[in-house]
């Protein structure tokens, strides 16, 4: 009885929590009115779209757990999905954060989870590094990954006023300097520390790593010229590079940046370091495939959105999609890649 | 008993937990980075040993002006009882914090909410509206209007 | 002339609606012990995504300033700070509002709140960018002088022993131990423990050591006096919201110090409203005539740390739009929002996107403007609702800190350590240890021992770095004077009534 009648009265609430934010989102005059009812009228068509007719997934609310705390890029991507997923879907979907540990804490919750399919999580690049890290006894392996569609690679930031111009130049002046470039990154055992590592066993060069707290942390500090360079994301940096205070060395991938087209790949100059950061998407092990495959095409849709990719545009992003075959691919890749690199470089917590 | 020093008994747990922590501290964690620069455990080092000085310094306090016998609390009848309540509410409090880990959280809130109305000696009926009332009201302020889930089990 | 347009446009009833609709959220969230500004902004701005730019920004700010605000409602009502940022107003506020004046400790809040952001807005519409960049002198040297400042501020803090609180504030510096070593990634006291990886959590702490502490302490002082009915000429003090002249002109100094230590701090990336609002505390303390009132329910120590709480969002807000270096999790979410809006964000925004500025600037003053009046209301709704028995509030604040620090990351690992921390601040408060050393230690550990540690791994393991610049030899000095001066005031106190 009492059950009933808190069902009732969240009920209620809920609506007229609704009722206020559609009243609120309708007060604002013309502009937001014309794409709203663009977006109402796509749904409908993607709604047919999707093979869901023999399954009835999902009844209740889709809860997505986020490895990061609020304000980072990974709360962003998961509350953007959310909206997309609402949006086009008609899903109650929510986002709660549970953070800590490189994300091992948010992970782990969702690999312990209910099967069920209503418990997913965002799986970071850390789900390749947190147990060579010694953090989480958790690979790609052991959770099932449903796509990802949020990639971003690594670049060498340095002072614009810095005596190198290329990567070469950087390398040389390393190498006639050992131990005494600072490099900084964005907190030990960060995918950007395994970054400038990386970079750092390519070319045969010795420097010190220097943990900040995050990116910007790292970026402040190289910004404020205590550091020599920095090894962090493309779309953390490409700001300072276009307003003059900094030069990006090389991004670390196979292709060029499209938010620093100038600058060229490590590939371009002759070293053969890709460290890319991505953000997807991850459910616990043993969720029916009728759900799972509800899940993935959901997913696929939401990241090819207008919506979605202007967002990723926005942070600098790439939003290249990786089905989830290729997302573990990727994924097991750089688990074998991050985990030798690791043990190698003693990075490993005891 | 009666002369044992409430400020005496807290410099001791202090000193022992520090000391304890110090022992871990130097066990486990690395004295130096690999550049030679101070590591891990250079900080908890140094708190655990300021924390065991002050405590002695605060068991030599506590000798000197022997201000709140322990045993005194009990002296009058009022006192008794006020302490008496506050064990009871604790252990309410600890009761909820298992309870609310195997049953709905609106269950687990009532019984919380009602136990310490009892507690407090409350009428019967006050307290059943009341732990509904506190215990509803903060559910949909929470649960469904900032959708937190605040069941556990 | 661009800001001529800026307030036409914001000026508008949509946008003044969104606004609106902002700082009540705000003020629910805020008010709420364990929900962060944070949480509430990141809450909003998907929903912020249909509107226009401006409106939606509108929102956003709506819900920063009023949480920062509203967390000082919590403080002063019920001792357990709505965020982390108003942990100093608990010192005073709550003595105020015990001896009866809540409805005066809250309308104080709400009036120098809106005089902190109101000013820290001024600083930001005159000198943006030009303080940003010089907050970007501010190495790891100067954090750890900063943090190590902050840190003095124990002896001052300790008012009945300094034995006592120095050993509470190094055993909080030792607790920001646990965790992962920030520089060399290696496990302390921790063993497997995932959930402690990020170390112990702040805000369970917080909320267990002021609200359920003091809540149990309450129960356990309990008096059958207490309940009596208050006289009449009491209850018109109690009803009273507005301060008078004469304490205006006695909140006029500390409010001041307080808006320009918030902004200062604020400015300063990584550090926020909870360090500003403890730093001014103490500096209004030292320049205060009646230091010994500190502590003991002070109006100038109340409208110093409003003041300065609020005060740290423009600064936090300055280097954010000047450089796009987000200071905490508040600035770093608007961030997010701005570039959702299509805005480039980084130091080509004050250029590029020059009229959205603008009308941002008016925007802050707007929210700030509608504090005012929703402020003094609630401070007068406030005190219908603590007028019920104490023991039905003590219960229900009980429950309100479980529920506070589980919602902050759904983890019970938080629950357990509040639940601990409380029952540690009651046996604190009985036996007169002061709680805001530890919690000082909490906040500021972390920082003083990364950055001294950082200081060292940059310069090669030698200390010569920490002396190098300007801005450390002031805070050296800075330093030294806070953790003497105390000694010598008391030095010249004797020596004038040894005088007399």
């Amino acid at each position: 009885m009492k059950k009933r009648l808190a069902k009732v009265i969240s009920l209620t609430c809920a609506a007229s929590l609704m009722f206020a934010l559609t009243a609120c989102s309708s007060s604002s005059p013309e502009q937001p009115a014309a794409p709203q009812e663009q977006e109402t009228e796509a749904p409908a068509e993607q709604g047919a779209e999707t093979p869901s007719a023999d399954t009835s997934f999902p009844e209740d609310t889709v809860n997505i757990i986020c490895h990061a705390k609020e304000g980072g890029g990974s709360d962003a991507l998961a509350r953007q999905v959310a909206q997309v997923l609402q949006d086009q879907q008609g899903w109650s979907v929510t986002v709660e954060n549970k953070t800590g540990g490189s994300g091992s804490v948010g992970m782990q919750f969702v690999q312990n989870s209910k099967p069920d399919g209503y418990t997913i999580g965002t799986a970071p690049v850390e789900l390749s590094m947190i147990e060579a890290l010694g953090y989480a006894e958790l690979n790609p392996e052991d959770v099932s990954l449903l796509g990802c569609g949020m990639s971003w690679p690594a670049a060498l930031y340095v002072p614009a006023d810095a005596p190198y111009d290329t990567l070469e130049d950087f390398v040389n002046y390393c190498k006639e300097n050992p131990g005494k470039v600072q490099v900084a990154n964005s907190g030990i055992g960060s995918i950007w520390h395994i970054g400038a590592c990386v970079l750092a066993d390519k070319a045969d060069i010795e420097v010190t790593h220097v943990p900040y707290d995050g990116a910007t942390g790292a970026m402040t500090a190289l910004l404020g010229k205590e550091i020599d360079a920095a090894v962090v994301g493309t779309c953390e940096g490409y700001s300072y590079v276009e307003s003059g205070d900094l030069k990006c060395l090389a991004s670390f991938s196979e292709e060029r940046s499209s938010v620093l087209p100038d600058v060229p790949t490590t590939a371009e100059q002759g070293y053969d370091a890709n460290v890319i950061c991505w953000v997807g998407f991850l459910a616990p092990q043993g969720v029916d495939d009728a759900a799972l495959t509800v899940l993935q095409d959901a997913l696929k849709t939401a990241f090819e959105s207008e919506d979605y990719i202007a967002f990723c545009d926005g942070r600098g992003c790439d939003s290249t999609y990786f089905s989830p075959e290729e997302f573990l691919e990727m994924a097991a890749a750089d688990y074998t890649y991050y985990s030798q690199l690791i043990s190698d470089l003693g990075i490993v917590a005891e | 008993m009666k002369k044992v020093n409430g400020n005496t008994v807290i410099g001791l747990i202090f000193l022992i937990a520090a000391g304890i922590t110090m022992y871990i501290a130097n066990t486990t964690l690395k004295a130096s980075a690999p550049a030679g620069d101070p590591g891990s455990r250079l900080f908890p080092n140094l708190a655990c040993g300021s924390i065991m000085l002050l405590a002695v310094i605060i068991i030599i306090q506590s000798f000197k002006n022997p201000a709140k016998a322990f045993a005194g609390i009990l002296a009058d009848e009022d006192r008794r009882q006020s302490c008496i309540r506050t064990l009871f509410i604790l252990a309410d409090l600890a009761l909820f914090l298992v309870l609310w880990n195997f049953i709905p959280f609106l269950a687990a809130g009532f019984i919380f909410m009602f136990l310490q109305c009892m507690i407090f000696r409350e009428k019967l009926v006050f307290s059943i509206l009341y732990s509904a009332g506190v215990t509803g009201v903060l559910y949909v302020m929470f649960a469904v209007f900032l959708k937190v889930r605040l069941n556990i089990y | 002339m661009s800001y001529l347009s800026a307030i036409q446009s914001v000026f508008t009833p949509g946008c003044l609606l969104c606004v609106l609709l902002g700082v009540l959220v705000g003020m629910v969230v805020g008010t709420l012990p364990g929900l962060t500004s944070v949480m509430a902004i990141s809450l909003i701005t998907p929903l912020t995504f249909k509107l226009d730019s401006t409106y939606g920004f509108a929102m956003l700010l709506g819900v920063y300033n009023s949480a920062i605000f509203s967390g000082g409602i919590s403080a002063i009502a019920i001792n357990t700070p709505g965020t982390p940022a108003s942990i100093a107003t608990t010192f005073d506020g709550y003595k105020i509002s015990r001896s009866g004046r809540t409805g005066f400790a809250l309308g104080v809040n709400t009036l120098y709140s809106v005089f902190g952001g109101l000013f820290s807005t001024i600083v930001l519409m005159a000198a943006c960018e030009p303080l940003a960049r010089l907050a970007l002198n501010f190495g790891s040297p100067e954090y750890f002088w900063l943090a190590l400042f902050g840190l003095c501020m124990m002896i001052s803090i300790s008012h009945t022993s300094l034995a006592k609180g120095l050993i509470v504030g190094i055993l909080g510096m030792l607790l920001s131990t646990v965790g992962l070593d920030p520089l060399l990634g290696s496990k302390r006291f921790i063993g497997n423990n995932t959930a402690l990886l990020d170390g112990i959590a702040f805000i369970p702490v917080m909320i267990g050591l002021f609200g359920v502490g003091e809540m149990l302490f309450q129960i356990f002082e309990h008096k059958k006096e207490d309940d009596a009915p208050r006289n009449i000429a009491d209850l018109k003090e109690r009803e009273r919201v507005l301060p008078t002249k004469a304490e205006h002109k006695r909140m006029a100094l500390p409010g001041i110090i307080g808006s320009v230590i918030g902004v200062i701090v604020g400015i300063i990336p990584g550090t926020g409203g909870d360090i500003s609002a403890l730093i001014s505390w103490d500096v209004s303390k030292r320049v205060s005539r009646h230091p010994d009132e500190f502590g003991d329910g002070s109006v100038e120590g109340l409208a110093a740390t409003c003041a300065s709480n609020n005060a740290s969002i423009g600064g936090a807000l300055t280097t954010a739009l000047a450089l796009g270096i987000p200071g905490d999790g508040n600035t770093a979410v608007l961030l997010g929002a701005l570039t959702m809006y299509g805005m480039v964000t980084g130091p080509t925004l004050l250029n590029n996107s020059a009229s959205f500025v603008c009308r941002l600037y008016i925007i802050m003053i707007v929210a700030n403007l509608l504090i005012l009046p929703i402020g003094l209301l609630s401070a007068k709704a406030c005190i219908k609702l603590l007028s019920i028995k104490n023991q039905y509030i003590q219960m229900a604040v009980l429950m309100i800190c479980c529920i506070g620090a589980y919602s902050m990351n759904r983890n019970f690992m938080d629950v357990i350590i509040m639940f601990t921390a409380g029952i540690t601040g009651f046996f604190f408060r009985k036996y007169d240890y002061p709680l805001g050393p530890l919690i000082l230690g909490l906040l500021l550990g972390k920082m003083c021992e990364t950055n001294l540690r950082r200081t060292m791994m940059l310069s090669g393991s030698s200390v010569k770095m920490l002396f190098s610049t300007p801005i450390s030899i002031l805070l050296i000095f800075l330093c030294l004077f806070a953790s003497l001066w105390p000694f010598v005031s008391d030095r010249i106190a004797k020596k004038k009534t040894a005088e007399r």
